[in-house]
């Protein structure tokens, strides 16, 4: 290799070999590899980059992704004869060590440290651009921030060299430019005003004072240092200059300023010090509210209405009595901007809430999940963000509990009122938040306000607020109408008091009890508007009448969509128009400057004031505020995707929405990374590559939103974009995505097939070198085979697999292997081996810090703990699950074994609290479908706890919402079994009727499902009198059964249990042996009573021995009453059959 | 490759729509009106039925959307799909068949054979009542 490879980081990643430019490396991935170990040189472990690149999937996945990214590399270093600098061997990948390269940032490094002025000015050059402009992946954006820290410290050292050389005007310069790269950084800002002092331009020195106080002020809401001031006192007395009023920092809006005398006279009350007229009715029951919370009866309270109308000031009217009464008080709004950032009202009110309250005890865990959504947790607590989960649910249910307990410690010590303003904007994760959130106030000194302007059809959040209506969350609703004549007159008169008597007349019939309308109508009528005009043409004069800076203040905050911090304006702005620009706007009535950021008086007037820009400056302004946002550390990038995409810049938009949704899916956010990951597709442009790596990512998310037809649909894209591209090994990766997606979340176990078998036609047929993918494939063909085909084959894949290498090596593979032979092993009867195989995945996916699939093992050896009869083993599994920091999903399945196994073994009481929790934990999550399948199982477990009234309120209320995610035909079963328990022969009759159209999945073992059917039928006969066919009905159940339970060997009577894959194991279990004796107990009372005592003696033994063989406690008492008439037993509490009782008389009684 | 042909029977049944549900998810009783079958026998995947020839392994599972019944005849990819709908005298029983190849001769002895067991299956429901 006689070439120099020459790399340039600063600016768009570009590599040249000898003047040769290499062609741009194809996809995005690949391309921030490369940049990666460039800026990074040595070797790295294959391990450590594949899971630093792609951290959320199996090691073995990983690896595979990063032999497809090294060849893309690899192929576009060798279109410049530079293959050789890859240097990527088994275990390690990096740039070659021992070959020629002249990398720009090593370069920089090596420069930086020098003393010499012509060294540091050729080190500063070559920072001029950000590090890295093409992309905006997390480690870029970080990496960014750190080089304009050191480019910054290089021009101060120029700074400091020249100083000392005696060049105090270039010193200054260079000072300056630090100053423009770092403008908080203090000590540069003395430089600077020495330097000019020093170059004899004490006036400039003193204005860089000024420039200093205004942006500590703005930023950061303080004074420069006893240092600064002293200097600037020594350069003040020196010049013979008072010292200036300083930028006020209140929150008043009242800004101090130097420019021009304003124009309007009418003296302005800040929109949060208007008096508040006509609301009193409607702030009374927020009153009461807050006083009930403040009691320890916390919940939510709802304020609605139009724009206009005045939601924000009513509650502003509450936090102002909250806060006289000692409260914690803490609020957030929504971002104005079409696909805003997941969670930020909840983001901006923790970070109020967290900024105020003291830490939490240090063995908390919580804090550190927040700190992932609220970075003023390690700020203000010094807790650092812990890593992620892999499984977006499970991130999810972390960080919905964080902040519970979050609201929890903030409500400790105070009351807590928390506002979240304007939620009828809000994104998808936020409302869920509120629904999981506000249901849980109920125990808290806790009270959470939304507001929402009415008219908007939003239906997940007034499912929402339906749902904690229904669970008594919500404790008052109020909805605000326009307000009456007289309350507009005295609106008017505060805000312009002494308007003539026609013009107010006027304004009032204009405002139709608006009192925003009519405060602007009242400014445009003193102005000579033409009232019958609307607000955006009243506007239009204030709007002419502001300073350039002003207007461009203005503007901007109108693009931005939300409060723009004071840091942000200066860095818009200028720091020194800042206070000008403030005044003005807010003189005219435009902009406020509250909480350290300046907003628009109300949204309606932003609203006016971004229709008034013309598309050319809109795009201008969206432009003009990415570039702000991007070079200020913590940026947003959803926000600067958003800003990138209205000014037209769509390429540079691509990465951040990359990264948004990368960042929203680490969140649990899916709903909002499906978003971002749409605009990224539809802004693609020409790079296949790139695109074809949006979309697959997006076809990977529909999937874990469970959508199908989506998933699909975005993974035809990739696939065609990849079959163009010639990618062999790429397209076999989709495959495996494809493949993992339709097994897990989609659950299409035979096309999920197809597409194993079509990675290993491409790997094997086509000669590719992907081990990984090879190893996945069959992976994945195993599982399949092992979970719902063939379970001998699926244990000869297994098998096969785990002689791979590939697999060897990835714990997390290994156990998944294990998890398939475990479901095989179940599937075959085999419960002993099924448990242990099942068990110990568990404990292999934990150990590889695969909590999900540890979990899922636990599960499924609980399955195969109930098949052989071992209950009290099953809770033992269920407690450990619920131990572990798992997904809401995953507890609630836990709560569903520890029920069933509770009830199984006769532990009704217990089995109906875990029932009951469970319940309350789904109840949680504001998902009806979840919400119906807990009062399902809860229904099922008080009918066997004898609970009537209780199952038939629970199976009634799950089979009316339509939701399909459980059994309907045996909730219809059971809720007719229920009626009869209650005495209600005719309902329980109706229930039956309506059985046949009830549809039957799978799931729920169809062969079992005609002797349940029999059972009831003959339950219900009976209660009717129809003794005969009571009789008959009882048979044909017994017969049933005796046909389940015919092949099981006497020294195994649980090996005819049936077990519903796809159903919550093991509640969808099901034992014959336990319904054959519970059918023949009940048919021998029948008997008994009629008088048949020797036949009814027969069947009650046989029964009796079941019961004993199968350790099972229920139809105990039934025995009793056939024993009590057949003589065979001391009588009991005996029941006739006359009585409507003989309902579900193997339900547990002892 | 042929495309699949269809059709589709119906009739009403005057016994509770329970009673034909029982009829046709219990494969044992499929002898009490399936023309032609003469014996069951259970298998571990589902059951055996035997008619004039070989025994035809066959599976009883949920139609699409669980709201019907799907006999699943696992020697052929032929699919019968029983459907119940409420009915003032009754219930309302269609069955509509598959034949996955478009073998005609086929699709005619699948008409015969379901014209044959509907009227049989609709009496052996209301026999129970």
């Amino acid at each position: 290799m006689d070439g120099m490879l020459r790399a340039r980081l600063f600016g768009p990643l570009a590599v040249e070999v000898d003047g040769r430019e290499m062609p741009p490396v194809a996809g995005l991935r690949p391309r921030a590899l490369l940049a990666w170990l460039l800026l990074h040189p040595g070797r790295h472990s294959r391990v450590r980059v594949a899971s630093r690149f792609w951290p959320d999937v199996l090691d073995t996945s990983a690896r595979a992704s990063l032999r497809n990214a090294l060849w893309t590399v690899r192929s576009a270093l060798d279109a410049v004869g530079a293959a050789a600098y890859l240097d990527a061997g088994r275990e390690s990948v990096g740039i070659a060590p021992d070959l020629p390269r002249d990398v720009d940032t090593e370069e920089f490094e090596r420069l930086a440290d020098s003393g010499d002025l012509d060294t540091l000015r050729r080190c500063f050059a070559l920072a001029e651009q950000p590090l890295l402009a093409d992309l905006a992946d997390d480690w870029v954006l970080e990496q960014r921030d750190h080089y304009r820290e050191r480019t910054a410290e290089v021009a101060l050292r120029l700074a400091e060299t020249e100083a000392a050389g005696g060049e105090p005007g270039a010193a200054a310069g260079w000072a300056r430019r630090a100053v423009g790269i770092v403008p908080y950084r203090e000590s540069a800002h003395r430089l600077l005003m020495r330097c000019l002092a020093d170059a004899g331009e004490l006036a400039e020195a003193l204005a860089a004072h000024e420039r200093c106080e205004a942006l500590l002020a703005a930023e950061l809401g303080t004074a420069p240092s006893e240092e600064t001031r002293t200097l600037a006192a020594r350069l003040r007395a020196d010049a013979r200059v008072p010292p200036r009023e300083r930028l006020d920092r209140r929150t008043t809006g009242e800004v101090a300023s130097s420019g021009p005398e304003p124009r309007r006279q009418p003296a302005r009350i800040p929109p949060h010090q208007v008096p508040l007229f006509g609301r009193d009715g409607e702030l009374k029951a927020l009153v009461d509210a807050w006083d009930e919370a403040r009691r320890g009866r916390g919940g939510v309270a709802v304020v609605s209405g139009a724009a206009g109308l005045g939601k924000s000031r009513v509650v502003e009217e509450l936090a102002a009595r909250a806060l006289a009464d000692g409260a914690r008080y803490a609020a957030g709004t929504v971002y104005d901007l079409p696909a805003a950032p997941p969670y930020v009202p909840w983001s901006e009110a923790l970070r109020e809430l967290v900024a105020g309250t003291p830490p939490p005890p240090s063995d908390a865990v919580w804090p550190s999940d927040l700190a992932r959504l609220c970075r003023a947790v390690e700020r203000h607590w010094g807790r650092p963000a812990s890593a992620a989960a892999t499984d977006p649910e499970r991130e999810r249910s972390w960080l919905f509990e964080a902040v519970v307990e979050a609201l929890t410690w903030g409500a400790h010590e105070r009351p807590l009122l928390v506002v979240l303003e304007d939620v009828h904007l809000a994104d998808r994760a936020t409302i869920a938040l509120l629904a999981y959130a506000g249901h849980q106030l109920a125990q808290l000194p806790a009270l959470l306000v939304v507001t929402r302007r009415s008219g908007t059809a939003r239906q997940d959040l007034a499912l929402a607020l339906d749902a904690l209506a229904r669970q008594g969350a919500i404790r008052t609703e109020i909805s605000l109408g326009p307000l009456n004549r007289a309350d507009i007159g005295r609106v008017v008169d505060t805000a312009l008091p002494g308007l003539p008597a026609e013009t107010r007349a006027r304004v009032s019939a204009a405002a139709e009890g608006n009192p925003l309308v009519a405060r602007e109508a009242a400014r445009a009528a003193v102005g000579g508007e033409d009232l019958s005009q609307g607000l955006r043409t009243w506007l239009r004069a204030p709007l002419a009448r502001l300073t350039p800076p002003a207007r461009l203040l203005v503007d901007a905050v109108s693009v931005l969509g939300r409060p723009m911090g004071l840091g942000e304006a200066a860095d818009l702005n200028g720091a020194e128009h800042l206070a000008d620009a403030v005044a003005a706007a807010a003189h005219e009535n435009l902009l406020e400057v509250q909480d350290r950021h300046v907003r628009f008086a109300h949204g309606l007037v932003r609203e006016a004031c971004y229709a008034e820009l013309e598309p050319a400056r809109r795009a201008w302004l969206h432009g003009r505020v990415a570039d702000t946002l991007q070079a200020r550390p913590g940026r947003t990038v959803a926000e600067v995707a958003r800003h990138l995409l209205l000014s037209g810049r769509e390429d540079e938009a691509r990465g951040y929405l990359l990264t948004a949704a990368q960042q929203a899916r680490t969140l649990g956010a899916l709903d909002e990374a499906v978003a971002f990951l749409r605009e990224a597709v539809e802004h693609a442009g020409d790079a296949s590559e790139s695109t074809a790596e949006a979309w697959l990512a997006l076809a990977d998310a529909e999937a874990g939103r469970g959508n199908r037809d989506e998933h699909d649909a975005a993974f035809n894209q990739a696939e065609a974009l990849l079959w163009q591209s010639g990618d062999a090994a790429a397209l076999a990766s989709a495959y495996v995505v494809r493949g993992r997606c339709l097994r897990t979340n989609l659950c299409f176990p035979r096309e999920s097939l197809d597409a194993y078998e079509r990675v290993l036609e491409i790997v094997d047929g086509g000669g590719v070198d992907a081990p990984e993918l090879r190893a996945l494939a069959l992976a994945g063909c195993a599982w399949i085979e092992a979970a719902s085909r063939d379970a001998q084959r699926g244990r000869e894949l297994v098998a096969q697999v785990e002689d791979l290498p590939e697999a060897a090596a990835d714990p997390g593979l290994t156990a998944e292997l294990e998890l398939a032979r475990g479901a095989a092993l179940l599937r075959s009867r085999r419960f002993n081996e099924a448990e242990e195989a099942s068990a110990r995945a568990g404990q292999l996916a934990r150990d590889a810090g695969l909590a999900d699939i540890g979990d899922v093992g636990l599960i499924q050896a609980s399955a195969a703990a109930a098949a052989r009869g071992s209950f009290s083993q099953t809770l033992v599994y269920a407690e450990r699950i619920l131990r572990h920091r798992s997904s809401i999903g995953m507890r609630a399945t836990a709560l569903a074994v520890r029920a069933y196994g509770l009830s199984r073994l006769g532990r009704h009481d217990e089995a109906w609290a875990a029932a009951e929790q469970r319940l309350e934990l789904l109840s949680r999550t504001g998902n009806a479908g979840l919400r119906a399948t807990a009062q399902y199982d809860a229904g099922s477990i008080a009918l066997a706890a004898g609970r009537d009234a209780d199952a038939a309120r629970l199976l009634d209320a799950a089979l009316a919402t339509g939701e399909a995610r459980f059994p309907h035909a045996l909730a219809r079963l059971r809720l007719a079994e229920a009626r009869l328990g209650t005495g209600d022969v005719a309902s329980a009759a109706v229930e039956l009727d309506r059985f046949p159209f009830e549809p039957v999945g799978p799931a729920e073992l169809p062969e079992a499902l005609v002797p349940q059917l029999e059972r009831v039928q003959a339950l219900v006969a009976a209660a009717d009198g129809k003794r005969d066919l009571a009789g008959e009905r009882f048979a044909s159940a017994e017969a049933g059964w005796r046909r389940l339970v015919r092949d099981a060997p006497p020294e195994d009577p649980y090996a005819t249990t049936l077990v519903a894959f796809g159903r919550s194991a093991p509640g969808g279990t099901v034992e014959p042996a336990v319904e054959l004796g519970r059918t023949l107990a009940e048919r021998a009372y029948l008997l008994a009573q009629d008088g048949a005592l020797e036949q009814a003696g027969m069947l009650a033994d046989e029964a009796r021995a079941l019961a004993e063989q199968l350790g099972y406690p229920g139809y105990q008492r039934t025995l009793r009453l056939v024993g009590e008439l057949t003589g065979a037993e001391p009588t009991g509490d005996g029941r006739s059959l006359a009585e409507p009782e003989l309902t579900g008389a193997g339900k547990d009684e002892e | 490759m042929s495309e699949a042909l269809s059709f589709e029977e119906s009739a009403v049944c005057q016994a509770p729509a329970i009673e034909v549900w029982k009829l046709l998810h219990d494969p044992v009783r499929f002898t009490e009106w399936w023309a032609g079958v003469t014996r069951i026998e259970p298998t571990t995947d589902g059951v055996a039925v035997y008619t004039d020839g070989a025994p035809i392994p066959t599976r009883v599972t949920a139609g699409p959307g669980g709201s019907s019944v799907v006999i699943d005849c696992l020697a052929s990819e032929d699919v019968f799909v029983w459907t119940l709908t409420p009915h003032p005298d009754g219930c309302y029983v269609t069955a509509r068949v598959e034949v996955s190849d478009g073998d005609k001769g086929r699709l005619r002895s699948r008409r015969d054979m379901i014209v044959a067991s509907l009227p049989r299956l609709v009496a052996a429901a209301e026999l129970r009542t």
